[in-house]
């Protein structure tokens, strides 16, 4: 191999490198809410009271439906962002809710689409989702970002 | 409810189990836990059980139902069974039962049976799933005691507060009453191991609990006050041994208590480090009908400081230091040295734990405690005497959903 071929394979790399890196999004996920909901963006100490269970309603009375994933980067990520909880720490939160009667277990899905889609079709509902995915029925209203 | 429920329990229970996460029937969330352990011990038996030969009378079951009726709206119950040792002896009793009206973020009401607040961990104490360690520090959430400040029926107004200066701030309030079953409580296990006396009857009268914890706006860090008082309860003991004529053996005789305690919890997690240390202090008096000479007043004072850290998805260890002074104003232990031991004045206790996470629904404890005292040990489970130096080995499985 000549060091032209060598220097245009090593050439190809990088910009297949490049590309790779560049695709890679800025953010980690997305907070959406449905449509419905009064607020455009949403600061990290509201989402915090709502995915602990201590704010339930929207300033238009309207109830707080918030749906989690079960896991993921997007989930820890998300947690450790909103909450400042690590997943078995959220999840042990959660347990002490539902065994000292204070709640049930909050929604959750594996499938990022069917938070999509119960965030879309349910007034007032709010969840988050890895960034990239089409979210145009629904509205973002906060990012994470890439740790 | 009687042991034979206690089958039936166990079907429901391995009926949740075999779905996937909680169970849910028409609306209704249902969840459980079963755990078993053993408890071995070099020298001392501890908790009314006969842990020198290795018990494995040692193990919380529960189911609960829950359901929101409306948005503000929600009922629910959990059944529990326990056993340790003498006491629980898997009786299945009522853990919770109560109506929850949340009016507001800030303000709701309970009625029914509900939990008390003593410390940060009280309210879970019988979940294992849902700390590091197999035992709490006895110094703050002690076993035999938990009679106590475990639940009441009464009513409980709580909510939540928040301001971005200041952080959240949870509190409730709770008043009501509840009499331990004298069969299988640690309370009538310790007035019984004096040999002298056993409990007829307990009436604990109106009770009074209050908590309050604020989340700081520094990340991770919250910090706890917590208390509970009760004026007018008591006890109708039956005597074993003639300490005066105007008290036979063999007759009954009441005692009066007035008792209180607080708790004050500092708690700071960061990541996957947690560090935490509680502090109790509590005041009984004690004044007898019949035996005035047996009046007294005694402050007990207990402190712990602990740390856990989640190493990887399946693995988080834990350790804490535990002191115990069942007499503050006797901490050297002078008194009990009259007596023969000067180490039944305290309990110290250096304990390691390993939490292995097998998956979502099962995990396995392991946990050794080095102790030195004897303050927490019953002399019905020690007839040849205490040792003051010990070990003491817990292992636990848990099963939840």
């Amino acid at each position: 191999m000549n060091i032209k071929k060598y220097g245009q394979m090593l050439l190809l790399a990088c910009a297949l490198l490049l590309m790779t890196v560049s695709a890679v999004p800025a953010q980690q996920a997305v907070v959406i809410c449905n449509k419905t909901v009064p607020h455009d963006s949403l600061g990290s100490s509201d989402i915090q009271q709502i995915f602990l269970g201590r704010k339930t309603r929207w300033s238009d009375n309207q109830k707080i439906s918030f749906v989690i994933m079960k896991d993921g980067e997007a989930h820890t990520e998300f947690l450790r962002s909103y909450v400042s909880k690590t997943p078995s720490q959220y999840q042990a939160f959660w347990r002490k809710m539902v065994f000292t009667g204070q709640s049930g277990l909050p929604l959750s899905f594996s499938a990022p689409e069917e938070i999509i889609n119960y965030v879309a079709a349910t007034p007032g509902a709010i969840g988050y989702v890895p960034a990239g995915l089409p979210h145009d029925r629904v509205k973002v209203v906060a990012t994470v970002p890439a740790n | 409810m009687k042991k034979r429920y206690f089958s039936y329990l166990m079907v429901l229970i391995f009926f949740g189990a075999s779905c996937a996460g909680a169970a849910d029937l028409a609306g209704v969330e249902i969840h459980g836990f079963i755990s078993q352990g053993l408890l071995w011990s070099d020298n001392n038996s501890y908790f009314s059980a006969d842990t020198e030969d290795t018990s494995f009378q040692f193990n919380e079951l529960g189911i609960n139902f829950g359901k929101s009726l409306t948005d503000q709206l929600r009922v629910g119950m959990q059944f529990f069974s326990r056993d340790l040792g003498s006491t629980g002896n898997n009786e299945v009793v009522i853990d919770w039962a109560y109506g929850d009206y949340r009016w507001r973020d800030w303000l709701g009401i309970r009625a029914g049976l509900v939990k008390m607040p003593h410390g940060l961990y009280n309210d879970t104490r019988d979940q294992d799933m849902i700390r590091t360690a197999i035992l709490l520090p006895q110094s703050v959430y002690p076993e035999m005691e938990r009679d106590y400040y475990t639940r009441m029926w009464g009513a409980e107004i709580y909510g939540n507060v928040f301001a971005e200066v200041i952080g959240n701030i949870s509190y409730k309030f709770l008043v009501g009453t509840y009499t331990p079953d004298t069969d299988n409580s640690g309370l009538a296990v310790g007035v019984a191991s004096s040999g002298f006396m056993e409990v007829q009857d307990f009436n604990h009268g109106i009770q009074y609990s209050a908590g309050l914890i604020w989340e700081t706006p520094l990340d991770g860090l919250r910090v706890g006050a917590t208390g509970w008082i009760m004026n007018d309860a008591g006890a109708d003991l039956k005597m074993f041994y003639e300490f005066d004529p105007s008290v036979p053996s063999g007759s009954v005789t009441s005692l009066e208590v007035k008792r209180w305690a607080t708790v004050y919890s500092i708690e700071y997690i960061w990541e996957n480090l947690r560090l935490t240390a509680e502090y109790r202090r509590e005041h009984t008096e004690n004044r007898w009908t019949d035996l005035a000479f047996f009046n007294s007043d005694v402050d007990a004072e207990g402190y712990y400081a602990g740390a856990t850290y989640r190493f990887t998805d399946w693995l988080e260890a834990g350790t804490y230091y535990s002191v115990f002074y069942p007499d503050r104003d006797d901490r050297d232990g002078d008194r009990y040295a009259a007596q023969g031991n000067d180490f039944q004045a305290w309990q110290k206790d250096f304990a390691l734990s390993l939490r292995f996470d097998i998956n979502e629904y099962w995990l396995l404890k392991l946990e050794g405690h080095v102790m030195d005292g004897a303050a927490t040990l019953l002399s019905s489970d020690n007839p040849d005497g205490f040792e003051e130096d010990d070990f003491l080995f817990a292992a636990k499985a848990t099963f939840n959903f």
